[in-house]
Protein backbone atom coordinates (compact mmCIF):
# COMPACT_ATOMS: atom_id res chain seq x y z
CA UNK A 1 0.00 0.00 0.00
CA UNK A 2 3.23 2.31 1.00
CA UNK A 3 4.66 1.71 -2.28
CA UNK A 4 1.39 2.44 -4.38
CA UNK A 5 1.59 5.42 -2.55
CA UNK A 6 4.72 6.47 -3.10
CA UNK A 7 4.60 5.52 -6.91
CA UNK A 8 1.67 7.82 -7.16
CA UNK A 9 3.36 10.42 -5.44
CA UNK A 10 5.92 10.01 -7.86
CA UNK A 11 3.96 9.81 -11.04
CA UNK A 12 2.23 13.01 -9.53
CA UNK A 13 5.31 14.52 -9.45
CA UNK A 14 7.07 13.86 -12.57
CA UNK A 15 4.01 15.00 -14.39
CA UNK A 16 3.86 18.37 -12.54
CA UNK A 17 7.33 19.13 -13.58
CA UNK A 18 7.37 17.60 -16.72
CA UNK A 19 4.24 17.95 -18.52
CA UNK A 20 4.45 21.93 -19.08
CA UNK A 21 8.25 21.40 -20.31
CA UNK A 22 7.24 18.77 -22.45
CA UNK A 23 4.61 21.20 -23.79
CA UNK A 24 6.05 24.51 -24.46
CA UNK A 25 6.22 25.37 -28.26
CA UNK A 26 9.45 26.37 -29.29
CA UNK A 27 9.75 28.90 -32.08
CA UNK A 28 13.31 30.20 -33.11
CA UNK A 29 13.70 33.58 -35.42
CA UNK A 30 17.27 33.22 -37.30
CA UNK A 31 19.18 36.93 -36.82
CA UNK A 32 19.74 37.81 -40.71
CA UNK A 33 17.97 40.85 -41.67
CA UNK A 34 16.68 42.83 -38.16
CA UNK A 35 14.52 45.45 -40.16
CA UNK A 36 12.63 42.84 -42.19
CA UNK A 37 11.58 40.92 -39.44
CA UNK A 38 7.90 39.53 -39.79
CA UNK A 39 5.25 40.87 -36.96
CA UNK A 40 4.99 36.68 -35.94
CA UNK A 41 9.18 36.65 -36.53
CA UNK A 42 9.40 39.48 -33.78
CA UNK A 43 6.91 37.42 -31.41
CA UNK A 44 9.54 35.18 -30.90
CA UNK A 45 11.76 38.41 -29.33
CA UNK A 46 12.53 39.07 -25.52
CA UNK A 47 9.96 42.15 -25.85
CA UNK A 48 13.13 44.12 -24.69
CA UNK A 49 14.95 43.41 -27.74
CA UNK A 50 12.80 44.54 -29.73
CA UNK A 51 14.02 48.07 -29.12
CA UNK A 52 18.02 48.33 -29.36
CA UNK A 53 20.42 49.23 -28.04
CA UNK A 54 19.45 47.36 -24.77
CA UNK A 55 21.57 47.61 -21.58
CA UNK A 56 21.67 45.23 -18.87
CA UNK A 57 23.28 45.75 -15.30
CA UNK A 58 24.00 44.36 -11.83
CA UNK A 59 25.94 46.86 -10.17
CA UNK A 60 29.33 45.96 -8.43
CA UNK A 61 28.99 44.88 -5.14
CA UNK A 62 30.91 42.69 -3.25
CA UNK A 63 33.75 42.70 -6.11
CA UNK A 64 31.00 41.33 -8.54
CA UNK A 65 28.89 42.97 -11.09
CA UNK A 66 28.26 42.86 -15.05
CA UNK A 67 27.06 45.06 -17.48
CA UNK A 68 25.72 43.96 -20.62
CA UNK A 69 24.79 45.63 -24.17
CA UNK A 70 23.05 43.84 -26.82
CA UNK A 71 23.20 46.01 -30.31
CA UNK A 72 22.58 45.66 -33.80
CA UNK A 73 25.49 45.49 -35.98
CA UNK A 74 25.59 45.46 -39.96
CA UNK A 75 28.30 42.57 -41.37
CA UNK A 76 30.44 44.46 -43.34
CA UNK A 77 31.04 41.18 -45.65
CA UNK A 78 27.14 39.96 -46.39
CA UNK A 79 25.48 43.56 -45.62
CA UNK A 80 23.75 41.46 -43.07
CA UNK A 81 21.73 42.95 -39.83
CA UNK A 82 23.29 41.22 -36.74
CA UNK A 83 22.53 40.83 -32.65
CA UNK A 84 25.86 41.22 -31.15
CA UNK A 85 26.36 41.02 -27.15
CA UNK A 86 29.27 42.95 -25.31
CA UNK A 87 29.83 42.20 -21.72
CA UNK A 88 32.43 43.52 -18.89
CA UNK A 89 32.41 41.35 -15.64
CA UNK A 90 33.86 42.03 -12.27
CA UNK A 91 34.85 38.98 -10.49
CA UNK A 92 36.60 39.65 -7.34
CA UNK A 93 40.01 38.35 -8.84
CA UNK A 94 39.09 40.05 -12.37
CA UNK A 95 37.44 41.72 -14.97
CA UNK A 96 36.79 40.52 -17.99
CA UNK A 97 35.05 42.20 -21.33
CA UNK A 98 33.92 40.02 -24.07
CA UNK A 99 31.50 39.62 -26.56
CA UNK A 100 29.63 37.37 -29.08
CA UNK A 101 27.26 37.14 -31.79
CA UNK A 102 23.76 36.31 -31.67
CA UNK A 103 22.77 33.46 -34.47
CA UNK A 104 19.18 33.00 -33.31
CA UNK A 105 16.42 33.67 -30.80
CA UNK A 106 13.74 31.19 -29.65
CA UNK A 107 10.41 31.35 -27.47
CA UNK A 108 10.09 28.35 -25.22
CA UNK A 109 6.79 28.87 -23.52
CA UNK A 110 6.59 32.24 -21.88
CA UNK A 111 10.81 31.94 -21.51
CA UNK A 112 13.60 32.81 -24.31
CA UNK A 113 16.66 31.25 -25.63
CA UNK A 114 19.49 33.36 -27.43
CA UNK A 115 21.77 30.77 -29.51
CA UNK A 116 24.86 32.10 -30.47
CA UNK A 117 27.15 31.43 -33.63
CA UNK A 118 29.35 28.50 -31.26
CA UNK A 119 26.03 26.46 -30.33
CA UNK A 120 25.88 28.43 -26.96
CA UNK A 121 22.21 28.97 -25.60
CA UNK A 122 21.40 31.20 -23.24
CA UNK A 123 18.33 31.22 -21.27
CA UNK A 124 16.70 34.34 -20.76
CA UNK A 125 13.32 35.55 -19.33
CA UNK A 126 11.57 39.08 -18.85
CA UNK A 127 10.00 40.50 -15.70
CA UNK A 128 9.09 44.18 -14.88
CA UNK A 129 12.02 46.24 -15.52
CA UNK A 130 14.19 43.02 -15.07
CA UNK A 131 15.51 40.50 -17.11
CA UNK A 132 17.28 36.97 -16.23
CA UNK A 133 19.88 36.11 -17.91
CA UNK A 134 21.04 32.31 -16.96
CA UNK A 135 19.35 32.75 -13.60
CA UNK A 136 21.49 36.28 -12.98
CA UNK A 137 18.83 39.08 -12.71
CA UNK A 138 19.73 42.59 -14.32
CA UNK A 139 18.35 45.67 -14.24
CA UNK A 140 17.31 46.96 -17.63
CA UNK A 141 19.10 50.38 -18.05
CA UNK A 142 20.24 53.60 -20.13
CA UNK A 143 23.59 53.93 -21.64
CA UNK A 144 24.77 55.71 -18.87
CA UNK A 145 24.04 53.14 -16.61
CA UNK A 146 26.07 50.50 -19.25
CA UNK A 147 28.63 53.05 -18.57
CA UNK A 148 28.58 53.64 -14.80
CA UNK A 149 28.79 49.91 -14.48
CA UNK A 150 31.63 49.52 -17.06
CA UNK A 151 33.61 52.14 -15.56
CA UNK A 152 33.16 50.82 -11.84
CA UNK A 153 34.53 47.71 -13.37
CA UNK A 154 37.24 49.28 -15.13
CA UNK A 155 38.40 51.09 -12.27
CA UNK A 156 40.69 48.59 -10.51
CA UNK A 157 42.39 48.29 -14.11
CA UNK A 158 43.43 51.82 -14.19
CA UNK A 159 41.53 53.38 -16.94
CA UNK A 160 38.44 53.55 -17.60
CA UNK A 161 35.80 52.19 -20.36
CA UNK A 162 36.64 54.19 -23.89
CA UNK A 163 35.14 51.50 -26.41
CA UNK A 164 31.79 52.18 -24.81
CA UNK A 165 29.09 52.23 -28.14
CA UNK A 166 26.65 55.43 -27.38
CA UNK A 167 23.01 55.06 -28.35
CA UNK A 168 23.69 57.21 -31.20
CA UNK A 169 26.60 55.39 -32.86
CA UNK A 170 26.58 53.86 -36.19
CA UNK A 171 26.01 49.73 -34.70
CA UNK A 172 23.83 51.21 -32.07
CA UNK A 173 20.39 51.92 -34.18
CA UNK A 174 17.47 50.35 -32.57
CA UNK A 175 15.16 47.71 -34.62
CA UNK A 176 12.03 49.31 -35.42
CA UNK B 1 24.38 41.70 14.41
CA UNK B 2 27.00 43.11 12.99
CA UNK B 3 29.67 41.30 14.72
CA UNK B 4 27.22 37.79 12.90
CA UNK B 5 27.65 39.51 9.65
CA UNK B 6 31.14 40.27 9.96
CA UNK B 7 31.95 36.33 11.03
CA UNK B 8 29.93 35.25 8.21
CA UNK B 9 31.94 37.08 5.65
CA UNK B 10 35.15 36.09 7.01
CA UNK B 11 33.94 32.54 6.69
CA UNK B 12 32.48 33.43 3.27
CA UNK B 13 36.68 34.40 3.12
CA UNK B 14 38.32 31.37 4.41
CA UNK B 15 35.94 29.07 2.00
CA UNK B 16 37.16 31.13 -0.90
CA UNK B 17 40.73 31.31 -0.15
CA UNK B 18 41.22 27.53 1.06
CA UNK B 19 39.18 26.27 -1.88
CA UNK B 20 40.99 28.82 -4.62
CA UNK B 21 41.04 27.31 -7.94
CA UNK B 22 44.47 25.88 -9.10
CA UNK B 23 45.23 25.86 -12.72
CA UNK B 24 45.55 22.41 -14.62
CA UNK B 25 48.69 23.13 -15.59
CA UNK B 26 52.00 24.58 -14.58
CA UNK B 27 53.77 27.78 -16.31
CA UNK B 28 56.96 28.75 -16.03
CA UNK B 29 55.11 32.43 -14.72
CA UNK B 30 53.79 33.48 -11.97
CA UNK B 31 49.96 33.08 -12.93
CA UNK B 32 46.30 33.77 -11.29
CA UNK B 33 43.54 30.78 -12.28
CA UNK B 34 39.77 31.90 -11.72
CA UNK B 35 37.44 28.82 -13.07
CA UNK B 36 33.98 29.50 -14.41
CA UNK B 37 33.16 28.47 -11.50
CA UNK B 38 34.17 31.35 -9.77
CA UNK B 39 31.56 33.45 -11.41
CA UNK B 40 29.55 32.01 -13.78
CA UNK B 41 28.59 34.64 -15.60
CA UNK B 42 32.68 34.17 -17.04
CA UNK B 43 31.16 31.28 -19.20
CA UNK B 44 28.41 33.86 -20.50
CA UNK B 45 28.83 33.25 -23.94
CA UNK B 46 31.05 30.23 -23.67
CA UNK B 47 30.76 26.27 -24.66
CA UNK B 48 31.12 24.11 -22.30
CA UNK B 49 34.68 23.48 -22.55
CA UNK B 50 35.48 27.05 -21.29
CA UNK B 51 36.78 26.28 -17.79
CA UNK B 52 38.23 29.49 -16.56
CA UNK B 53 40.41 32.43 -17.16
CA UNK B 54 44.38 32.43 -16.78
CA UNK B 55 46.11 35.55 -15.39
CA UNK B 56 49.34 36.33 -15.78
CA UNK B 57 50.95 38.28 -12.56
CA UNK B 58 54.05 39.33 -14.28
CA UNK B 59 52.52 40.92 -17.44
CA UNK B 60 50.57 44.50 -17.12
CA UNK B 61 48.28 46.39 -19.06
CA UNK B 62 49.47 43.96 -21.81
CA UNK B 63 46.82 42.10 -24.10
CA UNK B 64 48.35 39.18 -23.28
CA UNK B 65 47.42 39.44 -19.79
CA UNK B 66 44.22 37.56 -20.10
CA UNK B 67 44.11 34.09 -21.38
CA UNK B 68 40.50 32.14 -22.17
CA UNK B 69 41.41 28.45 -21.00
CA UNK B 70 39.46 25.45 -22.37
CA UNK B 71 39.81 21.81 -21.78
CA UNK B 72 38.79 18.95 -24.51
CA UNK B 73 38.37 15.94 -22.29
CA UNK B 74 36.38 14.07 -25.35
CA UNK B 75 39.24 14.91 -27.32
CA UNK B 76 42.06 12.52 -27.69
CA UNK B 77 45.52 13.39 -29.01
CA UNK B 78 49.41 12.96 -28.94
CA UNK B 79 50.58 16.11 -30.56
CA UNK B 80 48.70 19.61 -31.47
CA UNK B 81 48.48 19.58 -35.81
CA UNK B 82 45.92 21.57 -38.31
CA UNK B 83 43.48 19.24 -38.17
CA UNK B 84 43.14 19.01 -33.98
CA UNK B 85 43.75 23.08 -34.45
CA UNK B 86 40.69 23.41 -37.08
CA UNK B 87 38.68 20.82 -34.79
CA UNK B 88 39.46 22.91 -31.66
CA UNK B 89 38.34 26.11 -33.56
CA UNK B 90 35.28 24.93 -34.55
CA UNK B 91 34.14 23.98 -31.16
CA UNK B 92 35.14 27.37 -29.77
CA UNK B 93 34.28 29.67 -32.19
CA UNK B 94 31.03 27.72 -34.17
CA UNK B 95 31.26 26.38 -37.60
CA UNK B 96 33.74 28.30 -40.20
CA UNK B 97 31.59 28.98 -42.92
CA UNK B 98 28.63 30.01 -40.46
CA UNK B 99 29.65 31.97 -38.12
CA UNK B 100 30.56 35.98 -38.53
CA UNK B 101 34.23 35.26 -37.30
CA UNK B 102 36.56 34.71 -40.16
CA UNK B 103 39.74 32.93 -39.56
CA UNK B 104 42.84 35.12 -40.74
CA UNK B 105 45.91 32.39 -40.97
CA UNK B 106 46.71 28.95 -38.72
CA UNK B 107 50.26 27.74 -38.47
CA UNK B 108 51.80 24.79 -36.48
CA UNK B 109 54.24 26.31 -34.23
CA UNK B 110 57.27 24.06 -33.81
CA UNK B 111 59.35 24.66 -30.25
CA UNK B 112 62.39 23.19 -29.51
CA UNK B 113 61.42 23.00 -26.00
CA UNK B 114 57.80 22.75 -26.16
CA UNK B 115 57.25 20.18 -29.70
CA UNK B 116 54.58 21.17 -32.01
CA UNK B 117 51.20 23.39 -31.26
CA UNK B 118 48.99 25.05 -33.59
CA UNK B 119 47.80 28.95 -33.69
CA UNK B 120 44.75 29.78 -35.54
CA UNK B 121 43.59 33.77 -35.86
CA UNK B 122 40.12 34.37 -36.13
CA UNK B 123 39.10 38.06 -36.82
CA UNK B 124 36.00 39.88 -36.22
CA UNK B 125 35.05 42.01 -39.33
CA UNK B 126 33.00 44.74 -37.18
CA UNK B 127 35.20 47.96 -37.73
CA UNK B 128 33.81 48.72 -34.47
CA UNK B 129 34.63 45.30 -32.79
CA UNK B 130 36.07 45.69 -29.36
CA UNK B 131 38.04 42.57 -29.82
CA UNK B 132 39.18 42.91 -33.43
CA UNK B 133 41.18 39.69 -33.27
CA UNK B 134 41.05 36.35 -30.91
CA UNK B 135 44.40 34.62 -31.39
CA UNK B 136 43.58 30.20 -30.82
CA UNK B 137 46.48 28.34 -29.58
CA UNK B 138 46.05 24.53 -29.19
CA UNK B 139 48.49 22.79 -27.12
CA UNK B 140 48.29 18.78 -25.75
CA UNK B 141 49.66 18.31 -22.10
CA UNK B 142 49.80 15.06 -21.27
CA UNK B 143 47.21 13.52 -23.72
CA UNK B 144 45.21 16.19 -22.84
CA UNK B 145 43.98 18.49 -25.71
CA UNK B 146 43.91 22.60 -24.18
CA UNK B 147 42.34 25.76 -26.22
CA UNK B 148 44.01 28.86 -24.98
CA UNK B 149 42.29 32.13 -26.52
CA UNK B 150 44.45 35.40 -26.48
CA UNK B 151 41.82 38.20 -27.19
CA UNK B 152 43.08 41.55 -28.84
CA UNK B 153 41.46 44.90 -29.46
CA UNK B 154 43.44 45.83 -31.98
CA UNK B 155 45.88 43.89 -34.04
CA UNK B 156 48.65 42.66 -31.95
CA UNK B 157 52.03 43.56 -32.39
CA UNK B 158 55.30 41.20 -33.68
CA UNK B 159 56.35 41.39 -30.28
CA UNK B 160 52.95 40.81 -28.50
CA UNK B 161 52.26 37.20 -30.75
CA UNK B 162 55.86 36.38 -29.77
CA UNK B 163 54.89 37.05 -26.34
CA UNK B 164 51.99 34.83 -26.45
CA UNK B 165 53.66 32.05 -28.20
CA UNK B 166 56.39 32.04 -25.72
CA UNK B 167 53.44 31.84 -22.65
CA UNK B 168 52.13 28.79 -24.39
CA UNK B 169 55.65 27.49 -24.67
CA UNK B 170 56.20 27.79 -21.12
CA UNK B 171 53.44 26.10 -20.01
CA UNK B 172 53.63 22.04 -18.81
Amino acid sequence: MRFVKVSFLTLVFVLFFNGPARSATQACTEIKQLNQLTDTEKENFPPSFLKLPLFLTINVHFGYGAAIQVLKVTNVTTGEEQLKAISNVKAPSLDYQTDCYIKKICKIGQKFELVLENGRHIKTEETEGQISVEGHKFKKGSADDFIKVSNAIDEKRGSKTKTIETPTGPSALGVK
Amino acid sequence: MKSKTALIFVIFLMGGIAFADQAPMASQEEIQYTSREENKFLAFDKVDEFIGIIGRLQTSNSPTKQIDLYQFKNMTALKSDSSLCSKVARRIFGPENEITLKKSSSEIILSASAGHFCSLVMIDPDPQARLKERHLFVKVLHAKVFGFVFRFAKAPTPSEIKDAQNFIEGLR
